[in-house]
């Protein structure tokens, strides 16, 4: 089921989270909401799930073709999850994923051992099968957070909303468990919305990403797209690291990138290449001020001739053992690929 | 394997104040409640009984432990209620009732009393409205469905001590309630509500079995307090013998008689009615402590 948000905007107090967003979700994509802290995605996720209602009006919500905009949270079928889980403590897990279930009008309720033939399937399918009879107490953070996504899961949602998810885990969890949840995803094919602030989990998982800044969404694409063509200088700064190099700049490729007067360039770490200055060709020249080799990739920071500024560059290990690069060294700077430029901010 | 293992301990001097503790714990709390024992084994089986068992002990248990029950059950329920919108509801004002919540705790316990009697007696602010003999009914009558309704009596009877025993409970609940449901995060609500439950089965399946371990502590506190609790009642309650007497003031009432009468074993009379009072409540408290262990099973990790 697809989710369209039309013309969202909300206000506390005097204060906009969200202003005029618009967001279209087709069905059976997992969608990633990403952003810095405090930019709107947990009020835009809480308005899609009606637990938060947008101001009086502005625009709608629609699930598939339905106008959900006045349905209640129980009435709209989404599955929320929380990013401290709110487990129920004094309920087993197996109780707990039965409790949507277990809460429905008589007419609507399926018998006992229905219910728990689901709570069975469920518990299986979050790697649980032996845990059903602990408290939420009694595991460990990952593992709740897969009991909560049971629980949102039990009730057959037809959207499932995840906010942060997996914000309280440690590193080495957080990544098992975003797998474990793209292939579940790939498996069921239920029309998710994610939010994270970790750019990492978004481009890895997500089949489209959705970039929030300051109440708007600054851009909508896959992850590669959002990552190559950044369209906005924010989007640019946001997603992995970038140099803002002060134009003119000779180190631009001739003929695809009008070299501006004055601007800036937009130009990724690895997108950069360097030689020394001696084997000619044209570039920008520079000289090497710092070099950090740990890890596969080398960081080496470079002041530009013109006294411009510093510009960072990532260079393979193979490549700066190849041509000996030292401190000091002077060097020409040439962009790999056309740049984006000069944005009218 | 020794009650004490050889490890060393996390606390340092822990020995010491192991010691401490059982040292003070005796001196303040254990020497006392022994003599009350020691003073009451001074009486013969017999004298035992007829000290503690008597018509009016009786009537005394009975009015102290019904009034007492009563007072901590609307404590427990409406406690629950003042702690939950003191902490959910910001509202003008907030700040002056959750100190006037207090107030039970730091007024001296017999200008309660006073104070309670004055308002509920017939000519008191509330009396005059309830009283029989008030300014209201000693005119009217209200007559409901055939049922005559001539006013109730709230200082001088049981109800009197019920209000008292009420006054001084409250902020037992309250206070233990408030940081359980500050814990208590609104997220469970929200997560209660997109899994489809009404408000109605949130409250009642979601934030009530969350909330009973600390009601039943609240509750337990404010029943132990009433229990012992003699300044604020003993002005409202009028201590009419087989009615009105609560225990607490059977035993100094005792006091004084063997004070006055010279008795073979001081104070035992009085120590006799004191040590049913303890042995009651113990096992009482000693219920209620089981019942809040079950209602926590879910917390052990
Ligand atoms: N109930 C509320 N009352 C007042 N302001 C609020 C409320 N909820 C959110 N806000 C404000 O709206 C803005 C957006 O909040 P939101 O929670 O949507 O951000 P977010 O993108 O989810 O951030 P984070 O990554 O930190 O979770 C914030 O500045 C926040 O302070
Ligand atoms: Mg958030």
């Amino acid at each position: 089921m697809s989710i369209t948000a039309t013309n969202i905007t909300k206000t506390f107090g005097n204060y906009t989270a969200l202003n005029a967003v618009n967001l279209h979700v087709p069905s059976g994509k997992l969608i990633a909401l990403l952003g810095p802290s405090g930019s709107g995605k947990t009020t835009l996720l809480r308005i899609i799930a009606g637990l938060e209602f947008a101001d009086q009006g502005s625009g709608n919500i629609l699930f598939g073709d339905e106008d959900v905009t006045n349905v209640p949270p129980g009435k709209r079928g989404v599955g929320f999850v929380f990013q401290h889980y709110a487990l129920f403590r004094h309920l087993s897990v197996a109780e707990n994923i039965a409790f949507g279930l277990k809460v429905r009008k008589r007419a609507e309720r399926p018998d006992k051992a229905t219910i728990a033939a689901r709570v069975k399937e469920l518990l299986h399918l979050i790697q649980l099968e032996d845990l059903g009879g602990r408290y939420p107490a009694q595991l460990s953070g990952g593992q709740r957070q897969r009991v909560a996504l049971a629980r949102a899961l039990a009730v057959q949602p037809k959207v499932l909303l995840l906010d942060e998810p997996f914000g309280a885990l440690d590193a080495k969890v957080r990544r098992d468990l975003r797998r474990w949840l793209r292939n579940f995803h790939d498996e069921i094919h239920l029309t998710t919305v994610f939010v994270t602030h970790d750019q990492e989990e978004a481009l890895e998982i997500a089949d489209e990403v959705v970039i929030m800044n300051q109440a708007r969404v600054e851009q909508v694409g896959i992850p590669q797209e959002v990552y190559d063509r950044p369209t906005t200088p924010f989007v640019h700064k946001f997603l992995g690291n970038v140099n803002q190099i002060v134009l003119p700049w000779s180190g631009l490729i001739p003929g695809t990138n009008v070299p501006q007067e004055d601007g800036i360039a937009f130009v990724r770490p690895h997108d950069i290449e360097l030689v020394h200055f001696n084997t000619g060709r044209d570039g920008d020249p520079a000289q090497v001020v710092d070099i950090h080799a740990a890890g596969p990739v080398a960081k080496v920071a470079v002041k530009r001739n013109d006294g411009k500024g510093i510009v960072d560059v990532e260079l393979s290990r193979a490549y700066l053992d190849q041509i000996r690069l030292r401190e000091g060294d002077h060097v020409l700077l040439r962009v790999r690929r056309p740049v984006a430029t000069d944005y009218a901010i | 394997m020794s009650l004490f293992s050889k490890q060393r301990s996390v606390i340092p001097g822990f020995g010491l104040s192991f010691g401490f503790t059982m040292f003070y714990l005796s001196l303040i709390v254990l020497i006392p409640l022994s003599a009350v024992f020691i003073r009451t084994s001074g009486l013969s089986w017999g004298e035992f009984w007829n000290a503690a068992f008597n018509a009016r002990e009786l009537a005394s248990y009975k009015v102290t432990f019904l009034s007492s029950f009563a007072a901590a059950g609307v404590n427990g329920i409406f406690g629950t209620i003042l702690a939950w919108v003191l902490v959910r509801y910001p509202f003008p004002g907030r700040r002056v009732i959750d100190a006037l919540v207090d107030l039970p705790f730091a007024l001296p316990t017999a200008v309660a009393g006073i104070s309670l009697t004055a308002i509920y007696s017939k000519n008191g602010w509330i009396g005059k409205w309830l009283d029989p003999e008030g300014v209201f009914f000693s005119v009217n009558q209200i007559n409901l469905f055939g049922l005559k309704f001539e006013g109730i009596k709230v200082a001088y009877s049981a109800l009197g001590i019920f209000v008292a025993m009420t006054f001084i409970g409250l902020p037992f609940v309250v206070r233990t309630l408030q940081p359980v449901i500050e814990e208590l995060e609104p997220e469970l609500e929200e997560a209660a509500s997109t899994l489809g439950a009404s408000r109605l089965q949130a409250l009642y399946k979601v934030i009530l079995p969350q909330l009973v371990p600390a009601v039943l502590t609240g509750f337990a506190l404010a029943f132990a307090r009433a229990l012992g609790e003699y300044g604020s009642i003993v002005f409202i309650s009028g201590n009419q013998p087989n009615k009105t007497e609560i225990t607490p003031f059977r035993i100094i009432t005792k006091l004084e008689e063997s004070n006055a009468a010279g008795a073979a074993v001081p104070y035992a009379t009085a120590t006799a009615v004191a040590v049913v009072m303890l042995v009651a409540s113990f096992v009482l408290l000693f219920l209620i402590n089981l019942l809040q262990k079950w209602s926590r099973r879910h917390q052990e990790a």
